[in-house]
């Protein structure tokens, strides 16, 4: 019984670790599958959006779930702001021109983080009401794991939904599969850009904020971090969302299983299966051949 | 004005200049003994340089004679973290370049490694401050030690443990060099005393999420657990979601060392009462040492500042280095000067201590304790006392 329950609580502990990983990820997926561009400052959106919570929380004295949504949207502001600046010229670039511009894009953010909040690591303060375990039947959960698992779900459950059943996603897709005939038709391709653009950083943002516990805040955390995405990206496969819940969703209990199961190669594991995955479908659980 | 003329005047002329520059550096520069400190002052582990530095400039403030007549200053150099190549690079130039007698300071295990066949050869006492690897000492016969080893803290823990009747308890690790000398520290330890090591878990260094590794602690069921991480983002992290996940709740002792330091435990919060932790000192002994310390302290510093390890490594470091000055006159003797410590016993803030003749490392009471929260403080209560513990290591591995 007492192995059920550690099964239980590892469980969720997995899958919050995969739906921080999917939130983070989902925006690289659709930037790098969808609009072709390689940009590898996306995990530095999602710390942004933590250090905008944590200056928030830190100065201003407000609470995680306030700062929560202004966090969010000050980087979907701040990458809007790139995407129609900086972005610009990114796009009409090599794919080498695009890593490094977007590889210094995140040095800079990276020292600019270091300026301002030091190297410190933080984690955000969970509110009250979700610190401290729930135990249900002999099974501990940390509340504000299972707190986490609820959000990603119904953000998981809308992204769907407006994909598959909205006006604005079937643009999205019309955009590209077929950008010139999505034009042709009277899309404005490039504000469906610019907009998902932003939408992906803010998802980004919320995928850092909520997940301090597991991804503390430093300002290597751009870098650290972005090996993490890039595997759930290049897992799920290109452009796919599906795919990335779907690679999120395996990596993350993976890790989690496997750091439990055999600690000794715990750290290790991860990289091992991705390895051997990518072995079977270069192009990834649901990528485009 | 002819050629003869012009070069007495000239050579006139640059005998004023030396004159002068005599005169002007005269007195101070010839009675001024300067000690060489080399720490980390910037960087990630600023507070040890920080700490470090309040404690030498509290010495020197309370002991102003301490050299016989000679004022004593005391040059800062920045090692800015575990840099070895720039610990030596920074102690050659001290040795070298400013002919100091005595060098004092350093953190770390590897960048006290680094200095050692530099002092041996320069034949100049070395006052490392903090290192946690036993045989350290070992290394160079003008080593002396005044912190504490990861041996000295963890035999003393282990044995508690085991006088509360813990049978079976699990050692949770950071996977890196000291984090592996804490698990053979313990596991001799609690062996030795009866009890039984359940499970060994070795955590990578930088990990942050703790959870599976928790998860396996809760499923081997023992009576305790005995932790050794980095002090600061790792050992914070550890002891937060150990509380979080229920395991004091259920039963499960958290026992540590350094990590449950006061400076540390704050950023940990509430979380962190009930932890058990073996160390040499803490702001809160009670005697009068230290009571006379830490006031003096806060005095200086600020009332809400309290000393920690590194403060009390350098305090007791600069008493070392004031006795080997006295022996010396404030000359460079590196012989007479390790002579004079050896066996050298005061009545430091941590208690009574000593030198010890042998290893050169310091010998002291450790103090078990258990965090509480006293008028809104985090503070470390006393158990029970283990006096005068020399490392178990050094005493089984004679040089």
């Amino acid at each position: 019984m007492a192995q059920l329950a550690t099964l239980a609580t590892l469980l969720i502990d997995g899958i919050a670790l995969s739906m921080v990983l999917f939130l983070i990820s989902i925006g690289m997926t659709v930037t790098l599958g969808i609009m072709r561009v390689v940009n590898l400052a996306h995990c530095a959106f999602a710390m942004v959006g933590g250090y905008l919570a944590f200056a928030l929380m830190d100065r201003a004295s407000l609470g995680l779930l306030a700062a929560l949504p202004i966090g969010v949207l000050g980087t979907m502001a701040i990458g809007a702001v790139l995407e129609r600046t900086i972005y610009r010229w990114v796009y009409g670039t090599s794919e080498l021109g695009q890593i490094l511009m977007t590889i210094g894009l995140t040095f800079v953010m990276i020292a600019a983080a270091n300026l301002v909040f030091g190297s410190n690591l933080h984690s955000l303060a969970v509110p009250s009401v979700l610190a401290g375990s729930l135990e249900a039947g002999g099974v501990t959960l940390s509340a504000y794991r299972a707190f986490l698992v609820v959000v990603a779900a119904v953000i998981a459950g809308v992204l769907w939904v407006v994909m598959e059943y909205t006006n604005v996603g079937a643009r999205l897709r019309a955009s590209v599969d077929n950008p010139r005939v999505a034009r042709a038709v009277g899309i404005n391709v490039p504000r469906v850009m610019a907009a998902t653009f932003a939408v992906g950083c803010g998802l980004a943002a919320l995928g850092g904020i909520l997940g301090t516990q597991m991804l503390p805040l430093e300002p290597w955390y751009a870098l650290k971090h972005l090996v993490l995405v890039l595997m759930v990206v290049a897992v799920g496969g290109l452009g796919s969302i599906k795919g990335s819940f779907l690679a999120a969703f395996l990596l993350g209990l993976i890790d989690t299983f496997g750091r439990f199961w055999v600690p000794a190669l715990g750290a290790f594991l991860i990289y091992l299966v991705v390895v051997a995955l990518l072995v079977w479908r270069p192009q990834g659980l649901y990528g485009r051949t | 004005m002819n050629l003869k003329e012009l070069r007495r005047y000239t050579h006139s002329l640059l005998c004023l200049v030396v004159a002068c520059a005599a005169a002007f550096s005269g007195p101070s520069a010839a009675d001024d003994v300067k000690v060489g400190v080399v720490a980390s002052f910037s960087g990630p582990y600023a507070t040890w340089g920080e700490q470090f530095k309040q404690a030498i400039e509290l010495f020197l403030e309370q002991h102003k004679d301490m050299a016989g007549s000679d004022k004593v200053s005391v040059l800062y150099r920045d090692n800015g973290g575990p840099n070895a190549q720039r610990a030596r690079q920074l102690s050659q130039e001290l040795v070298v370049r400013d002919s100091v007698p005595v060098l004092a300071g350093l953190e770390f295990t590897p960048t006290s490694l680094a200095v050692a066949d530099l002092v041996t050869e320069a034949k100049v006492p070395f006052v490392i401050f903090n290192a946690g690897t036993s045989g350290v000492v070992q290394k160079s016969p003008m080593f002396v030690r005044t912190g504490f080893t990861q041996w000295s803290v963890a035999v003393p823990a282990a044995k508690w443990a085991a006088q509360q009747g813990m049978k079976s308890c699990v050692i949770v690790a950071a996977d890196y060099g000291p984090g592996l000398d804490g698990i053979d520290a313990y596991t001799k330890g609690f062996t030795e005393a009866g009890g039984k090591i359940a499970e060994t878990i070795k955590v990578p260094l930088g990990t942050n999420d703790f959870s599976s590794y928790l998860e396996r602690v809760r499923a081997a069921s023992p009576q305790c657990t005995f932790m050794f991480m980095p002090v600061g983002p790792m050992s914070v992290g550890f002891i937060k979601s150990y509380t979080e996940r229920g395991l004091s709740k259920a039963g499960i002792q958290l026992i540590t060392g350094a990590e449950a330091d006061e400076r540390d435990i704050a950023s940990v919060g509430d979380a962190a009462v009930g932890v058990v932790s073996a160390l040499h000192y803490g702001p809160y002994l009670d005697n009068p040492a230290n009571k006379a310390f830490v006031s003096a302290y806060q005095a200086k510093y600020g009332k809400d500042v309290v000393p920690g390890i590194a403060a009390i490594a350098a305090y007791d470091g600069m008493y070392v280095v004031s006795q080997m000055l006295k022996a010396t006159g404030g000359k460079r003797d590196g012989a007479k000067a390790i002579e004079a410590v050896k066996g050298l016993k005061w009545d430091s803030p941590r208690g009574p201590v000593m030198i010890d003749p042998k290893t050169r490392d310091i010998v002291q009471n450790i103090y078990l304790r258990r965090v509480e929260k006293v008028d809104g403080k985090l503070v470390n209560k006393v158990l029970a006392t283990f006096p005068a513990v020399k490392d178990p290591w050094l005493e089984a591995h004679p040089q």
